[in-house]
């Protein structure tokens, strides 16, 4: 067999060791002879070697690091919207005892605090507003009010109440219609920290209506309540309504 | 015996593909030349493995069954992007890297120069080449995995070799002229 006798197909086999034992035998004895063919297999070798030690260590690929979710991530995160809720519907319900008209209270509390003010930090600050004649709001205001103060006194902590009331909630502070003269004197002479204002403007319309206002003493007039509540917000007050 | 070998199939097939995975990568690298896109095909690969591991009947033939699975996702691979591979753009990269010092200096490495000559070789050429070269398999398994005629390996192969010669000297370093002037004096 001579060189241009054996194809590259036959050699490729022969290098793969593709052949099976008496093709083997014949393919060697033939090599042997041929100095051509021997390079041509050697050449062969040295190719498949080289592939070979190309891909010995191919680059490692790593994934970029993905969060994965467990599977048990879903039912937590229901079970942790569950005890939001029941959470919310308890809080919700726990306040709405304390907002509720049948409370006979109806109060609406916004508080608009700055507690980063110093002063604010010290001392509690508090304006209470009220604009109704129903005898049970006005009740209300003082219950709240004083209920307030006590529990400030009793803690020890530092608080400042105004009252102000405008519309018909100047009743209460009007001493020939108030029902409360006596005991409005009596939170007065206790709590120096409570004071009670009136809106001026509300007062500028009963006498220009012809009304004889009589307010009881150590009642402040205020220039007008919108104007003076909104400055104590500004001020870091906080704001009840009854 | 054999309802104990049934429960431990599972975990014997796991074990095995665990420890061929590093094989596979090694081809699907070969065949692609893209880290993220060998690692894709291989996942992939494993997971269409564990899926369809009832349908292999024999567990000897578990090689030749994973590269064949490998070799159809490849294939699925260039269907799908087909219209996003652009060779145009692939060889103007090649082209405009070309005489850069970082290309110059990987081109004296000879396995960059193994790689980038497999990587020009036509896709079938270069898939019988790595399965024969990388993994010895023999013809008749290649030609069962690639599902072609074992002369089609045959011919596939030699042609592969051929260009690969002509091609490993093509990307030979040249040698400049001072370097040729440089001489043992000793």
């Amino acid at each position: 067999m001579q060189d241009h006798d054996i194809s590259d197909e036959f050699l490729n086999s022969f290098v793969d060791n593709q052949l099976d034992s008496a093709e083997k035998t014949q393919a060697f004895d033939t090599i042997s002879q041929d100095e051509t063919l021997k390079d041509r297999v050697c050449e062969l070798r040295g190719l498949k070697e080289l592939v070979q030690h190309a891909y010995s260590q191919p680059p490692i690929y790593t994934r970029p690091t993905v969060r994965q979710l467990r599977p048990w991530t879903k039912q937590l995160q229901a079970l942790a919207a569950c005890l939001l809720l029941l959470l919310g519907g308890i809080s919700g319900w726990m306040t709405h005892s304390w907002t509720s008209r049948q409370n006979n209270h109806e109060m609406t509390a916004i508080m608009q605090s700055t507690p980063s003010s110093d002063a604010i930090a010290d001392t509690r600050k508090i304006i209470f507003h009220v604009n109704t004649s129903n005898p049970a709001r006005l009740k209300a205001a003082l219950d709240e009010t004083e209920g307030l103060l006590e529990n400030y006194r009793r803690e020890n902590h530092k608080v400042q109440v105004e009252l102000i009331a405008n519309q018909r909630g100047v009743d209460l502070l009007r001493s020939d219609v108030s029902a409360y003269t006596k005991r409005i004197s009596v939170m007065h002479e206790k709590y120096p920290n409570l004071n009670f204002l009136v809106c001026g403007k509300t007062i500028g319309k009963l006498k220009s209506n012809g009304e004889n206002v009589q307010l009881l003493p150590h009642t402040g007039v205020a220039s007008s309540a919108i104007d003076q509540i909104n400055k104590r917000l500004h001020e870091g007050w906080g704001y009840v309504r009854i | 015996m054999k309802i104990l070998s049934l429960f431990c199939r599972s975990n014997d097939l796991q074990d095995q593909l665990d420890n061929i995975r590093p094989r596979l990568y090694r081809v699907a690298y070969s065949w692609s030349h893209n880290a993220a896109l060998a690692d894709d095909l291989v996942q992939e690969t494993l997971i269409k493995a564990l899926k369809n591991a009832s349908q292999l009947r024999d567990p000897s033939l578990l090689n030749s069954w994973l590269f064949s699975i490998l070799a159809n996702c490849l294939r699925d691979h260039f269907r799908q992007y087909k219209e996003m591979d652009d060779i145009e753009e692939l060889e103007d990269y090649r082209y405009a890297h070309e005489n850069t010092p970082e290309n110059a200096h990987s081109q004296s490495q000879i396995v960059s120069r193994v790689r980038d000559a497999v990587a020009k070789l036509p896709l079938g050429q270069r898939q019988v080449l790595t399965l024969v070269d990388l993994e010895e398999l023999t013809y008749i398994e290649v030609a069962s995995i690639l599902g072609i005629p074992i002369g089609t390996v045959m011919s596939r192969l030699c042609r592969a070799r051929v260009a690969m010669k002509i091609l490993l000297k093509e990307l030979a370093p040249q040698q400049t002229a001072a370097a040729g002037q440089i001489r043992r004096i000793k």
